[in-house]
């Protein structure tokens, strides 16, 4: 029986590496992350590249096995049926079959998530609506531009009205008012409730729509950091003056280490 | 739980079949085996002796020959091309399993397989009908056969392709439709030589291996002979689906463990 105690996202002791070529020794992407999602909650999952966070993401949708650790969706064992029936995902990049149409697209989605027919076809057209596809619902894929596609994923990872939205990189290829768009879409989805984690490098966003910022770097939580208003005044500046000296603090300490 | 399990694998299925036909994959084929067929039957107009029997004869190899080929390119690509395109990733993360996806996937691969097949089967049943010459009943027979024969090459695409990569799959798959002929009858030759463990390893590897041979009927369709026994079917429809289940198990076994 699920409470509302139940975290939306737990993560704990993860460790991934990936297998080296031939007899290199194994990469390790991730050494330890812990980190919890409470129900409701926008958690901003920020660190420079190769930190881990993709891996940490493809890890909750099971897609790469840990070499150590727990991930629980509402309870559940990350990559199972059931944390997966509760997760709406988009990929870091958004590619999607370029001979269907957005409408065949969320209708293939949707039908894997076991939406029936009617309401399905029903969410499809808001959603597109929402995401500003509306008028290109049989324009074929491969006509889309790359922020199209990734208004699509953002639409895709909608459907079914997940309670938990994972985003790697959500406003990648995104144009400026596209990016402000997607920031009150997502305002309003966190407002109905559902839990968002997502990374991203775009600063301003996470300020504006988080509740609380995990930084990780090599493959480690370094901080984690509430969004207090000190943070949110200067918007991004503020996040950005505080993730380079944290990421600066701490690569030096571990040199000195 | 069923239902559940046959609209996810219909829904892959289909999209693998929309995606293809847009490709204009089958209408490739098609102008091929016109062209390929059409040429056969010209040889005839201009004096080609035993016209009917070269021509069942050339026709059924053509559609041997580009059923296979579309069998082999259309499943070794469906699980690879989706991991490089990424189109995997937002798929599974939805509420299936990778054993559903490999199955929808099959599907997928086998049901444009079969409209490759009747579309060939289509032209040249036109032809042989245009030049007045007569496929008989059997012709049906071999195309049943040959679906199902098709239903193992693509089995056997999809596990190649998860195992390996998707060039070296479509390799290994050709060569093994053309080539397990060739293995069985020279395992037979073991076999029926040798004693002991060599016996037993060559019979082994008979029974392993699929023997595209056993669904060939082109030799009966062309010298007209007349059905086969419904038995004989029924037993290789049940010998095609062990082996479908046997290779998707095997396919199964690695794409569960793959990182993507």
């Amino acid at each position: 029986m699920e409470t509302a105690s139940v975290p939306a996202l737990r993560i704990e002791g993860l460790q991934v590496s990936y297998p080296g070529r031939w007899f290199a020794p194994r990469k390790q992407a991730v050494r330890a992350i812990d980190l919890v999602v409470g129900q409701g909650e926008t958690i901003g999952f920020l660190g420079p590249n190769g930190a881990g966070k993709s891996t940490t993401i493809k890890s909750i949708l099971g897609f790469v096995r840990p070499d150590a650790g727990r991930i629980e969706v509402f309870g559940q064992p990350a990559g199972s049926v059931a944390a997966r029936a509760a997760i709406g995902y988009l990929p870091e990049v958004a590619l999607y079959y370029p001979y269907l149409t957005p409408m065949e697209t969320l209708r293939l989605y949707g039908r894997l998530q076991g939406i029936a027919s009617a309401p399905l076809r029903r969410q499809s057209l808001e959603l597109l609506e929402r995401v500003g596809l509306a008028g290109k619902e049989n324009q074929r894929l491969g006509t889309f531009s790359k922020g199209q596609q990734q208004r699509l994923g953002v639409a895709q990872a909608l459907l079914g009205g997940p309670r938990l939205l994972v985003l790697d990189e959500v406003s990648s290829g995104i144009d400026p008012l596209g990016r402000r768009e997607l920031r009150d879409l997502l305002r309003d989805v966190a407002k109905g409730g559902t839990s968002i984690f997502f990374s991203s490098h775009e600063l301003d966003e996470v300020a504006q729509l988080c509740d609380r910022v995990v930084l990780v770097d090599r493959g480690r939580v370094v901080e984690e950091r509430r969004m207090d208003a000190a943070l949110r005044a200067g918007i991004g500046s503020a996040l950005e003056t505080w993730f380079v000296d944290r990421l600066v603090a701490e690569r030096a300490s571990g040199k000195a280490a | 739980m069923v239902g559940r399990k046959a609209v996810v694998w219909g829904t892959l299925a289909q999209a693998a079949v929309l995606d293809s036909i847009r490709r204009k994959d089958m209408a490739v084929a098609g102008i091929l085996s016109v062209l390929l067929v059409a040429g056969a039957g010209l040889l005839g107009r201009f004096g080609v002796r035993g016209l009917e029997l070269f021509l069942k004869d050339a026709s059924l190899t053509v559609i041997e020959i580009l059923s296979s080929v579309m069998a082999v390119l259309f499943s070794t690509r469906q699980v690879p091309e989706e991991i490089a395109r990424r189109t995997a990733l937002p798929l599974l993360a939805r509420p299936i399993g990778r054993g559903d996806f490999l199955i929808g996937k099959f599907l997928g691969a086998w049901a444009l397989a079969c409209m490759a097949l009747a579309l060939f089967g289509g032209i040249v049943a036109g032809m042989a009908w245009a030049l007045g010459v007569g496929l008989g009943q059997i012709y049906i027979q071999y195309l049943l056969l040959r679906a199902l024969a098709l239903g193992v090459l693509c089995a056997l695409g999809i596990a190649l392709s998860c195992w390996t990569t998707a060039p070296a799959a479509t390799t290994l798959a050709l060569v093994l439709s053309v080539g397990t002929g060739t293995f069985g009858r020279a395992l037979m030759l073991v076999e029926g030589s040798s004693e002991g463990a060599a016996r037993n390893i060559a019979r082994t590897a008979w029974l392993a291996l699929p023997q595209f041979n056993l669904f060939d009927l082109k030799e009966k369709v062309a010298y007209g002979w007349p059905p086969v026994a419904g038995w004989v079917v029924w037993g290789l429809a049940a010998y095609a689906a062990l082996h479908c289940f046997v290779l998707l198990a095997l396919a199964n076994a690695r794409f569960q463990r793959q990182a993507l």
